[in-house]
């Protein structure tokens, strides 16, 4: 067999990541960055994951689920998470293009589109 | 034409240049899992994760056990790990360095057992499949790296 090698993007786009529901699409994307804000964080402060649960007041397994980029945590205890982090959560939305030009759901007509994306800051630190 | 916004806020594509994947063996073994998961979009959008992790890390991402685990039983070798319901896929890796350039190689894709003796069965024959792809990467990377 002759093998061949193809980039990582094209790849996704043959296994169908492109043609994902946008709702399934916006879940990884977010889950990638909350996961991945935790794991820098835990790393930033050379922390195992039951010592950060413990900083948390949550069980070890939390922290697992919160690392492995799938977990459909609450936005309570996202919130509560975020808080003890001195982390806080800007959250933006924007209503979807109908194709026409114009907004589905269109609460500022006038003004011009902004594309924005969830952002996640950090504020401080308090290990 | 139909303007998706969720694909300009949140954008699918990120810089692809350090992980590549082995065709067929790769993308093969990969559809296999993706079809027998009955969780197709969220099977692959996991994988996407790992990938935009390791794309933008590099080597760093080796770090982050959870997601990648370097194999201690095979030097050089690696395997990115997702967890997904009652799934263990697990895709063997190594970085190879051609032209003074290094990337991830990707090279398969499997079903880790939960049981001690079926995981060490579903390596073993993991690795018969893809050791000699390994020792042809050389040649393999001459071929050149195919992009849509």
């Amino acid at each position: 067999m002759e093998y061949r090698l193809i980039d990582s993007n094209s790849v996704l786009k043959q296994l169908g990541a492109n043609e994902v529901p946008s709702n399934i699409d916006m879940f990884y994307e977010l889950s990638y960055k909350l996961s991945t804000y935790i794991f820098d964080y835990r790393m930033k402060h050379n922390l195992t994951q039951k010592e950060f649960a413990k900083m948390l007041g949550v069980r070890q397994p939390m922290v697992s689920k919160l690392e492995n980029g799938n977990y459909n945590i609450s936005l309570q205890n996202l919130c509560d998470v975020m808080a003890k982090l001195n982390t806080r959560i800007r959250l933006e939305l924007e209503p979807e293009d109908d194709g026409m030009g114009t907004a589905c759901f269109d609460v500022n007509a006038h003004e011009v589109p902004t594309v924005t994306i969830a952002k996640i800051e950090e504020l401080g630190v308090a290990v | 034409m139909k303007q998706n916004i969720s694909k300009i806020v949140y954008p699918l594509e990120f810089q692809s240049r350090f992980v590549v994947c082995v065709s067929p063996l790769f993308i093969r073994s990969f559809e296999k899992i993706l079809e027998g998961s009955g969780r197709k979009e969220h099977v692959v959008k996991m994988l996407e994760q790992r990938l935009r992790f390791l794309e933008e890390r590099k080597h760093e991402a080796c770090e982050r056990s959870q997601w990648i685990k370097k194999l201690s039983w095979k030097k050089g070798m690696y395997c990115l790990r997702i967890a997904d319901k009652d799934l263990n896929i697990r895709i063997p890796f190594v970085f190879h360095t051609y032209q003074g350039r290094t990337y991830a190689v990707l090279l398969s894709a499997f079903l880790e057992k939960n049981k001690a003796s079926a995981k060490k069965n579903s390596y073993a024959k993991e690795f018969t499949l893809i050791e000699p792809v390994i020792n042809e990467l050389e040649e393999v990377f001459r071929r050149g790296i195919q992009t849509d």
